[in-house]
């Protein structure tokens, strides 16, 4: 530590024995700063009052000023793009809330501005859905940008090719674009690592096929409920996240894959158990899996059937899992047994109850029943989202862990959350909910003295999830 | 391919001799031009300490060539990495800064600096000033002003 702390003069002939940060790295590390927090920078000293003008990152929500008329807002944009004179702007992200279509020149001379300055990262939000097509803008230059992030808006002609040849992220969400558009984005983009589509609902048919050269490691599709068929050949996927519904599961291959997410919404009619196999055993190398609960119901929709002539390990390399429990699924303890058996390394396990809500339909076991169910070697680390100590079921997962899971050393029980707001409008009463929670582990601690039950009031305070989901959008 | 790997050598303000391979001394962009016109003797850096040094050295060993590589793990691990390495106290954080700016160093420069950004992001205006070692040279209506100013921008 420095042998003192306090308002030492910084200047050159200093006896300081240990001499700070000169002003110019100080003004660097606050232009670092996004911008809100580069402009409150400007009360440390007189020398910072204008640092925020170098600022690389600017941030603009528009949200936080509902009382403003896009003009007086564009005009406050206006303001800090004119004022900015550093040299380099790194990030732009804008989130508005224009209803009229109009407004397109103002955020073309914006994004000109913010490319003049190299951005590379830039990240339009059009919360009301009403964003004009702004990149398709054929003499636009976004060569600078590589990660682009557009919602609420629509795109019919992209730019020209040179034009986004470097682009490495591509996110759309809610962004209307025609059936062409995508297979043009692969083609024109060699260096696309990721490629995220969520609430995009104008395309019917989505086909993504790379070479072997290609860079795409990360696919993302998140509820395009519109979508009747999805092709995906990707040799270098590592990555996959999938929320829709199976029936448009057509061609997708997923042997490469270390990292999935597979939440098929429940529908009213499971297609046959081949396809569920299929896409099973194209993920034996998948480390990270989080699957909804319809997927487990797919998978063992024929009781005593056929799954017994499959191979025993079906996901050798699986190491941490989570299940999520859609509302309206139907959900079987001994699936989520027979699963984990399939999973022979699967140490850790989330499961996620919170948007269950009380309409899930669970096959609920007594007590006894679980007792005969098989022993589960696997399973070190258990949480349980969103648990209820009322509800029969929750309790019954709890004690077929403890009574089942042979090498169980922690069980950590989280509160519901309000985060599916639809859900879970009374908030819990915690202190209640500690109540609840210290005697039931005083009766849990004798089924299982060897395991460390904790509660936690988050699943991201304490050995979270690889995936984090936060709501489907 | 390549013969033995060149050595450079370098001593510290507190006279502790190192030896770094040619090819990291080539990204410290104040001493590439003596690296690269074959100097033999040991390179003075009178600016940094010799524990000061110590980590720069290991900073870039372990970041060259890695940065660049596609592996996902590599990357992963190397962040991983970067986040322990970084786990020091404040003085020996501004040390590292001043010898990356010293020496040039992009990428050391670069996360150094935005670790403090990083960790300055949600302090007040006074331990902000406290960890620059700054004092409020505003006068009260000055503040003011500066406050009023930026009425607009405190919903940002």
């Amino acid at each position: 530590m420095r042998p003192s702390i306090g308002s030492l003069d910084n200047g050159g002939g200093s006896a300081a024995p240990l001499p700070d940060l000169p002003p110019e790295i100080v003004k660097h590390i606050l232009s670092l700063l996004p911008l809100k927090y580069a402009m409150q920078a400007a009360l440390v000293a007189k020398a910072y009052k204008d640092v925020w003008r170098h600022s690389q990152i600017i941030e603009f929500d528009a949200c936080s000023f509902h009382s403003l008329t896009f003009a007086s807002i564009a005009d406050i944009i206006d303001r800090i793009f004119a004022m900015h004179d550093g040299p380099i702007i790194k990030a732009v992200s804008l989130c508005l809330l224009t209803t009229a279509r109009c407004h397109e020149s103002e955020v073309v001379s914006w994004i000109q501005k913010a490319i003049s300055k190299g951005v590379e990262t830039l990240i339009l939000n059009f919360v009301k859905g009403a964003g004009t097509v702004i990149i398709s803008a054929e003499d636009i230059d976004i060569s600078s940008v590589r990660v682009l992030k557009l919602s609420g808006c629509e795109i019919d002609v992209l730019p020209r090719a040179r034009s986004i040849e470097f682009l490495k992220v591509i996110s759309f969400q809610k962004v209307r674009f025609t059936e062409t558009i995508i297979p043009t984005l692969i083609e024109r983009c060699p260096l696309l690592e990721s490629l995220e589509l969520v609430s995009c609902k104008s395309f019917r048919r989505l086909k993504i096929v790379t070479c072997m050269t290609g860079r795409l490691r990360v696919l993302k599709l998140m509820d395009c409920s519109r979508a009747l068929t999805i092709e995906v050949c990707v040799p270098t996927l590592r990555t996959f996240h999938f929320h829709g519904p199976i029936t448009c599961f057509d061609r997708v291959d997923l042997k490469q894959l270390n990292d999935v997410i597979i939440c098929f919404l429940p529908p009213r009619i499971l297609p046959g158990l081949r396809n569920f196999m299929n896409i099973l055993e194209g993920l034996e190398r998948v480390v990270v899996q989080t699957i909804s609960a319809t997927f487990l119901e797919g998978l063992f929709q024929y009781p005593n059937g056929t799954m017994v002539t499959e191979p025993k390990h079906l996901l050798p390399n699986l190491e941490e899992v989570q299940l999520l429990i859609d509302r309206g699924t139907y959900i079987n303890i001994r699936n989520i047994v027979s699963f984990l058996l399939k999973c022979p390394r699967a140490e850790r396990v989330y499961i996620d109850m919170n948007e269950a809500g009380n309409d899930a339909d669970w096959n609920v076991y007594q007590d006894g029943e679980i007792g005969l169910l098989p022993t589960l070697k696997s399973p070190r680390f258990v949480a349980l989202d969103g648990f209820v100590f009322s509800r029969n079921h929750h309790a019954a997962l709890a004690y077929l862990f403890l009574l089942k899971a042979v090498g169980l050393e922690t069980l950590v029980v989280i509160p519901p959350s309000s985060r599916w707001n639809s859900y879970h409008t009374r908030r819990v009463d915690i202190p209640q909910y500690m109540r609840s929670f210290r005697y039931m582990k005083s009766i849990w601690s004798k089924l299982n003295p060897k395991v460390d039950i904790k509660i936690h009031n988050s699943v991201t305070c304490f050995n979270p999830p690889a995936h984090i989901i936060s709501s489907w959008y | 391919m390549s013969s033995k790997k060149k050595v450079i050598t370098l001593r510290s303000s507190d006279g502790e001799i190192f030896e770094v391979e040619e090819a990291v001394a080539l990204e410290w962009l104040t001493i590439k031009p003596l690296v690269e016109s074959g100097c033999t003797d040991a390179i003075p850096l009178p600016q940094v300490t010799g524990n000061i040094l110590a980590k720069v050295i290991e900073y870039c060993k372990k970041h060259i060539g890695a940065s660049e590589s596609e592996d996902r793990k590599i990357l992963y691990e190397l962040e991983s990495w970067d986040a322990d390495f970084i786990k020091v106290d404040q003085g020996t954080l501004f040390d590292l800064i001043r010898a990356a700016d010293y020496l040039t160093i992009k990428t050391l420069f670069e996360f150094t600096c935005q670790t403090v950004a990083d960790t300055i992001k949600h302090k007040t205006i006074e331990e902000v000033r406290h960890i620059f070692r700054e004092s409020n040279d505003f006068t009260p209506e000055e503040e003011k002003e500066i406050r009023g100013k930026s009425w607009w921008l405190q919903g940002l």
